[in-house]
């Protein structure tokens, strides 16, 4: 599974997928923290996981 | 996940409504809260020429688009703040945000004004944000009232006002307790201003943002790091996360149970505003605080200068 980290543009690799929080929690974020984009769509915390996919973490942040 | 109105797959998940929306729904709920916001504290009226600060970020693209589409008369105002390639990716933003939605925009470049940010972060020793903060303020004022705009409408969310209160509290602020709030009216030259989304928070700015197709600015400002506001909103994120409704609650408590104790207090032993000696902004001190930056920069240049003494 790809996950690209915004807006940092990062990208990581992780072989485990789980669902949308699990993913969030091994990374240390809260869901009320990021956008979970698949393919243009928005993931609840709930939504399942697959190896293939490629998703972005998008942190909500203001501009000042 | 299903949607709590119509039962289809649920795209956003809101714990503090104990509720789920899918794309369509969302847009509908997001409405709502921003139409109760402006009817519940009479924020403005069909009959208000509205100015918009637009900074490019989700908050108030969302705000100018919402107000749009709810018919109201919308004009965008931009700061130029002059921060190598942030300002010039943010200016973008607003320009082709209005320019898709046809909003009537002007933009303050502060590199005209003689007063961009990163020159005045040198200058100073508080931190920048204040100075920053303040200067937009002063400008965004002056542009309302000079362009005759009777509202100035901002797009502060509720996790921008629930860390400011938190932090007015921690100080406890009572001028700025006394003054914080989603309406503050007109009076002694100042423009109404108003914060309309005050009910929703960055995470519900930030969907709407994205599933209404908002082409926004999410890279943050390059100095917003030590910004002790992003620590509060941390705080109040865990806590939010533990205890989800708790900053709406903390935040409308204070509006219906406090806000007024402390508006009292500070017009009891507050400062009546007059007109800044310089430039006629209201200010407490005689010369304001725009004037006072500007007067500290003229003086630090001039005395910096080599001086050519004869030997
Ligand atoms: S983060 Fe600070 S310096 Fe940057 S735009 Fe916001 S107030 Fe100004
Ligand atoms: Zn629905
Ligand atoms: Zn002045």
């Amino acid at each position: 599974m790809q996950i690209l980290l915004e807006p940092e543009n990062k990208v990581l690799t992780l072989d485990r997928a789980g669902n949308v929080c699990t993913l969030l929690s091994r990374l240390g974020i809260r869901p009320g923290q990021v956008l979970v984009i698949r393919d243009r769509e928005l993931l609840t915390p709930d939504r399942k996981l697959n190896p293939e996919d490629k998703i972005t973490i998008r942190k909500i942040v203001s501009r000042g | 996940m299903k949607c709590t109105r119509c039962r289809a797959k649920a795209a956003v998940a809101l714990p503090r409504h104990n509720a789920g929306f899918c794309p369509e729904c969302f847009l509908v709920f997001f409405s709502r809260q921003v139409e109760k916001a402006i009817k519940d504290k009479k924020l403005f009226t069909n009959q208000d020429r509205i100015l918009v600060a637009l900074s490019g970020g989700k908050d108030s693209l969302a705000l100018a688009r919402e107000l749009q589409n709810m018919e109201y008369d919308v004009t965008g105002l931009h700061i130029d703040l002059a921060i190598p390639e942030s300002s010039e990716r943010a200016r973008g933003h607003v320009i082709r945000f209005c320019r898709d939605y046809q909003i009537p925009l002007h933009v303050i470049e502060l590199e005209r004004e003689d007063l961009p940010i990163p020159k005045l972060k040198k200058f100073f020793k508080r931190p920048v944000c204040s100075v920053c903060g303040q200067i937009k303020r002063y400008y965004f004022n002056r542009f309302a009232l000079e362009n005759s705009f009777s509202v100035l409408a901002t797009g502060h969310n509720l996790d921008d006002e629930a860390a400011r209160l938190f932090s007015n509290v921690l100080r406890w602020d009572t001028a700025y307790l006394g003054d914080q709030g989603p309406l503050l009216p007109d009076e002694q030259g100042f423009v109404r201003k108003v914060k309309p989304l005050y009910r929703l928070s960055e995470f519900e700015t930030a969907n709407y943002s994205f599933l209404s197709r908002i082409d926004y600015s999410f890279t943050p400002c390059p100095y917003s790091k030590g910004a002790s506001f992003t620590f509060y909103k941390k705080i109040l994120d865990e806590l939010e996360h533990h205890q989800p409704g708790r900053k709406i609650s903390f935040y409308e408590g204070f509006l219906n149970r406090a806000r007024n104790t402390f508006a009292r207090l500070d017009q009891e032993q507050g400062k009546e505003p007059a007109p800044c000696s310089c430039c006629g902004y209201p200010t407490t001190t005689g010369i304001c605080g725009v004037c006072r930056i500007r007067k500290t920069i003229s003086s630090r240049t001039t005395a910096s200068q080599p001086t050519f003494s004869r030997t």
